[in-house]
């Protein structure tokens, strides 16, 4: 289901995260990241990050990883051509790089997520600065994420038939339903209207 | 020499003698592999046992009641030759109409006429009525009339028998005290003299306590997730099973069953892969051919377990690169490993099946994103560990369906 239609439906996701835009993403974020900061994961989660630097740093990583995989939002679509083209040297046509950070507006949730209180922006200054560099490392990874996530395409034709076909598949049978429900609606209304 | 003794016991009239010389020559053609011929015997035994009036004198004169044992036996009889309900219902008259008449206080008897019950429901898939019986009939008792401090031959074989059918009842999911158990069964300390006695002595029962440790190894080895400990676990398997069958070579129904076990374990074995194998295929493969590679070992799959052992091989890999890079001594722990492959399985199961954005195709995003990272140069080990974490759950409660009924009715609604 796309994040539009969470928001159409008023599903409760998109109560939950008040804003219309990477619903299922932070969804995502919200299932991993609460399994690991349960206490049977402790080990798991030390090894991964055992000081709070190492927290932000994953946390950071993570949630910029996941968000940018919402490529149904144009204005997401937007953000993500505007970094590259930062970054290939054109830096002079942005006169601000902080609305392209993708974490940026969901920092609260991020702290909430891994149990870090907002002062952390205080000590670590530098981990919370948009700058140039960092944007770079921004755009190598959201690409290396969006080129994993459509990777079928990229590679031989045995996996792009097996997974487009999938696609196909599922779209039929949306589209199916989708008339089948349109066909249902006419009906319902025309019962109304008599 | 048997006959000979049964006909003199017959001669002597008494039957608790005469039940019991019938019982040994039912016990030595059972050994010897005439199973009919013993079904025979255990027949001629059913008219003169009656439990009630000679259990114990039987006990008294031989230590346990060795006349009962013959019915005991009599299941692996049925088992050998194939009757398995047969066999079940013997059981269920040892556990129904001998058991509650024996003296509870005599446990090495109950041990005794228990041991071929126990496994041969383990056998057929009844390992709670086993593990109950167990307790009831065996520990209980013991623990009441011995104490914990107390001693009885079979007292070593209790905690075997006792973690088998534990997790032959959890079948194929993980336990919650695998590593404990794992840590004992690989224990090199436990050395085989320490049962080496039992292992002689109730292989006249049932498969022998060899071949018990040899299936705790193996059950431990299917379920665990460290390839290593997995390996380790099998081969152990495989190592005790194969001294089960060199100690019942003279005894026919053990020997059999140890045979059959062995054969299972060392397909298993041949079909089994290390981490390293997996994780180096994976990493080799074609850009291209990704998951159509020739080797098994990494050809696309829908099987959630093994798409979790890729995916935690994977994991624990870039986990390891970190680890190091912290501390260049420093690896992945057992208990990290254990909860790694936990939260990976856990996480596995918020994909629904859908037809696009599935466990499989997330293993496909990971797989590409580790192919992808061994092309490019990134040196921050958390960065790659974090691309490779991201890719494996960036769909995690991925609906994906459009549900386009909700769409339709909420316009519907909107409209009217």
């Amino acid at each position: 289901m796309s994040n539009k239609i969470l928001c159409d439906i008023s599903h409760a996701l998109c109560e939950k995260y008040s804003m219309d835009v990477s619903i299922a993403e932070r969804f995502s974020i919200d299932i991993c990241l609460s399994l690991l900061f349960k206490p049977e994961y402790t080990s798991l989660r030390e090894s991964i990050a055992p000081e709070e630097i190492d927290i932000i740093q994953f946390a950071k990583t993570f949630f910029m990883c996941i968000l940018v995989t919402d490529i149904a939002s144009p204005k997401s679509v937007e953000q993500s051509i505007a970094r590259f083209q930062l970054c290939e040297e054109q830096a002079s046509i942005f006169p601000s790089f902080d609305d392209l950070c993708v974490i940026s507006k969901y920092i609260n949730h991020l702290f909430d997520l891994v149990g870090l209180d907002t002062d952390v922006i205080t000590r670590y200054p530098d981990e919370f600065t948009v700058s140039l560099d960092r944007l770079e490392v921004c755009v190598r990874n959201e690409h290396m994420m969006l080129l994993s996530d459509i990777s079928h395409l990229l590679q031989g034709w045995a996996n792009f038939v097996k997974w487009n076909f999938r696609l196909c598949e599922l779209t039929f049978q949306s589209n199916l339903s989708f008339y089948l429900h349109v066909i249902l609606a006419l009906m319902l209304m025309s019962d109304n209207l008599n | 020499m048997c006959k000979s003794f049964v006909e003199q016991a017959r001669l002597n009239g008494d039957p608790v003698h005469y039940g019991r010389a019938l019982a040994m020559e039912a016990e030595i053609l059972g050994r010897l592999g005439n199973f009919e011929d013993a079904l025979e015997i255990v027949e001629r035994i059913k008219p003169i046992y009656n439990i009630k009036t000679q259990h114990e004198t039987i006990c008294k004169a031989y230590g346990s009641d060795r006349v009962a044992q013959a019915f005991s036996h009599s299941v692996n009889v049925y088992t050998a030759l194939g009757r398995n309900e047969e066999a079940l219902n013997t059981c269920k008259y040892i556990m129904e109409e001998i058991i509650p008449f024996s003296d509870p206080k005599n446990v090495h008897n109950s041990f005794c006429l228990l041991y071929s019950v126990i496994i041969s429901l383990k056998e057929n898939g009844l390992s709670q009525i086993a593990q109950a019986v167990f307790q009831k009939r065996i520990i209980t008792p013991f623990e009441e009339y011995f104490g914990p401090g107390g001693s009885t031959f079979s007292k070593p074989l209790f905690r075997p028998i006792s973690v088998l059918l534990e997790l032959q009842i959890q079948k194929e999911q993980v336990i919650e005290t695998i590593e404990e158990y794992t840590t004992w069964a690989l224990d090199e300390n436990f050395s085989e003299t320490s049962i080496s006695a039992q292992e002689a002595a109730f292989a006249n029962f049932s498969a022998t306590p060899f071949a018990l440790l040899s299936e705790i190894c193996f059950s431990l080895g299917k379920i665990h997730h460290d390839i290593e400990k997995k390996y380790r676990l099998i081969q152990k398997a495989i190592s005790w099973m194969e001294k089960s069958d060199e100690s019942t070579r003279c005894i026919a129904y053990p020997n059999m069953y140890a045979k059959k076990k062995l054969d299972i374990m060392k397909t298993y074995l041949d079909e089994m892969s290390s981490a390293g194998d997996i994780y180096s295929a994976m990493t080799s493969q074609e850009w291209t051919n990704l998951g159509y590679a020739e080797s098994e070992l990494v050809a696309a799959t829908d099987d959630r377990k093994l798409m979790n052992v890729r995916a935690a091989i994977l994991l624990e890999h870039h986990l390891d690169r970190l680890l190091k890079s912290r501390n260049p001594d420093a690896k992945v722990t057992e208990v990290t490993k254990a909860q790694l492959v936990k939260f990976v399985d856990v996480l596995s199961h918020s994909y629904k099946g859908a037809k696009f954005h599935s466990y499989s195709h997330v293993i496909h995003v990971t797989t590409s994103m580790n192919k992808l990272i061994s092309f490019t140069e990134i040196r921050d080990p958390m960065i790659s560990f974090t691309l490779v974490f991201s890719a494996l759950f960036h769909d995690a409660g991925h609906t994906g369906e459009f549900h386009w009924r909700c769409f339709i009715i909420t316009i519907f609604f909107k409209i009217n």
